[in-house]
């Protein structure tokens, strides 16, 4: 009798109380206002609107400067820790970086954050810049991890909910390294003794390249008049993709002919350069509106004379 | 004499309006001026730059019996946004650690989830995120009560799958094997969005 009630209060007693809110446990609550969010660096700051973090480099290693920017979107200050993660396979079909903690071996590896702590005040936001250092011993390949922001949790004594927000790091290590870009159309508006050029560039290589570049001008002699830099600077290119810069050129003739060209440097995160040239626009600068104005003035002038002569008839 | 006069003051009229024709022609001399009782607005409106962010439900707080399977625990509800458009697919995934006290452990390898399958998109929400397979936990446990288990996924969407939703119905389930001691066992849940 004894050994039976032994059991039955055996049973009941490994009742465990899993509790957790009680301890203070922020974890968000489920309202539906997020605390936080992220969003890569130069998001909405280029022309590139998506694979912010998509990088191809040459092989023998490469260094990439970028950006996470963390938000806080809550009435009070919140604390985040940031890393780099390699990324996993999740079953049931998805991905997920790996565990905070957790070594990596590939791409958490290679990315450091300036910041690995963050305490962003309400309604603020942060961006931390990141280094991905690839080794010069990569092997050409594609390799996936993520920027990790996980949102600190308090120490609690419970089964405590901790979340994370991600963003996908891709990295290709290139076999063969095809630098290569399109630069044009070169499109040129004349407005009020300037010239406003647009410049599209497009990536036709497979390797990611940063760019810098210039629009130079040259009288019908070959000579140089004036040579003025596209805005902005420093933009990168996805393989496949393309960016849209302006150039602005002040102190236009008025009168002539001037040729316009675009140099594009194109630069590896290996240090690499190469250089790309549009095709030429010819510019011509003549004066309009005073023909313009003499022929209008002179087209009045007749006219009304031709009305005055009508009048003076029908006397 | 006074119906020349006339004459010449229409005339002068005449040629005057003819002038100012003519000076509307000349770029940056407009004379002509409208009538219409319209007027336009001028609107620059800048899409800003979107988010990714996740918000979990409360705190797990449930009372487990021994010996069973201990299912359908519900998880409460995890909202959700992903509005980077960034032309990739995304993730949302769970991890847990094993659940501790004092030495005791019941590891994540006895622990399950299986994914809510309702989905209500907030406003503006584009298309509709899939329910994850969910599944058992699994990895290698080096150090019990704090290494995370890998991940298993509750939702994933396709890259046209943007804005915030709600998830509701996941569950996890927890098999506590027999002998376990009683206790408030302590542990942690982590959900991940991956975008």
């Amino acid at each position: 009798m004894r050994a039976a009630w032994r059991r039955a209060a055996t049973g009941a007693a490994v009742l465990m109380a899993i509790a957790g809110a009680a301890s203070g446990v922020t974890s968000a609550a489920a309202a539906d206002s997020p605390e936080y969010g992220v969003r890569a660096g130069l998001t909405g700051t280029t022309t590139l609107s998506k694979g912010h973090f998509t990088y191809a480099v040459a092989p023998g290693g490469a260094v990439v400067h970028d950006s996470i920017v963390v938000s806080n979107y809550s009435d009070a200050p919140l604390t985040f820790d940031v890393h780099g993660a390699d990324m996993l396979s999740a079953a049931g079909g998805g991905l997920a970086p790996a565990a905070d903690g957790a070594a990596s071996t590939l791409v958490g590896a290679w990315l450091t954050v300036d910041h690995p702590t963050l305490t962003i005040p309400p309604h603020g936001e942060v961006a931390d810049a990141f280094t991905l250092d690839v080794p010069a011993s990569r092997q050409p390949g594609e390799y996936i991890g993520a920027v990790v922001v996980s949102r600190r949790a308090p120490a609690q004594q419970a089964i405590g909910v901790v979340t994370r927000a991600a963003l996908t790091v891709d990295v290709t290590v290139l076999g063969t390294v095809e630098l290569r870009a399109a630069a044009g159309p070169l499109l040129a508006v004349q407005q009020h003794g300037e010239v406003h050029f647009t410049l599209g560039v497009a990536n036709r290589g497979n390797v990611l390249f940063t760019f810098s570049g210039e629009v130079t001008l040259r009288d019908g002699s070959g000579q140089v008049v004036a040579t003025v830099p596209i805005a902005p600077a420093g933009v990168y290119v996805i393989p496949g993709g393309q960016a849209s810069v302006t150039a602005l050129w002040h102190g236009a003739p008025w009168w002539g002919r001037v040729s316009a060209t675009a140099t594009v440097h194109a630069r590896l995160a290996g240090g690499d350069v190469k250089t790309f040239q549009s095709d030429a626009v010819q510019l011509s600068f003549f004066p309009w509106s005073v023909p313009i104005g003499a022929g209008a003035g002179v087209a009045g002038g007749l006219a009304a004379l031709v009305v005055l002569r009508r009048r003076l008839r029908a006397l | 004499m006074r119906e020349g006069h006339h004459i010449r003051r229409r005339t002068t009229v005449s040629a005057g309006i003819a002038a100012a024709l003519a000076a509307a022609v000349v770029p940056g001399h407009s004379a002509l001026a409208t009538t219409t009782g319209s007027s336009n607005q001028s609107v620059t409106a800048t899409v800003v730059a979107g988010t990714l962010t996740i918000t979990a439900p409360p705190a797990l707080v449930t009372n487990l019996t021994p010996g069973t399977a201990n299912t359908g625990i519900a998880l409460g509800s995890l909202v959700y946004t992903n509005t980077l458009n960034s032309g990739s697919a995304w993730s949302v995934t769970a991890t847990s650690n094993d659940w501790a006290f004092g030495g005791n452990h019941i590891a994540f390898t006895n622990m399950s989830f299986t994914a809510g399958t309702t989905f209500v998109g907030g406003v503006g929400a584009a298309g509709t995120p899939a329910a994850g397979g969910g599944g058992v936990l699994s990895g290698t446990d080096t150090t019990p009560g704090t290494t995370q288990s890998t991940p298993v996924t509750l939702a994933t969407g396709t890259s046209t799958v943007q804005g915030g939703f709600t998830q509701s119905g996941s569950t996890i389930a927890v098999t506590v094997p027999g002998g376990t001691p009683t206790g408030a066992y302590t542990g942690t849940i982590v959900y991940t969005i991956t975008g």
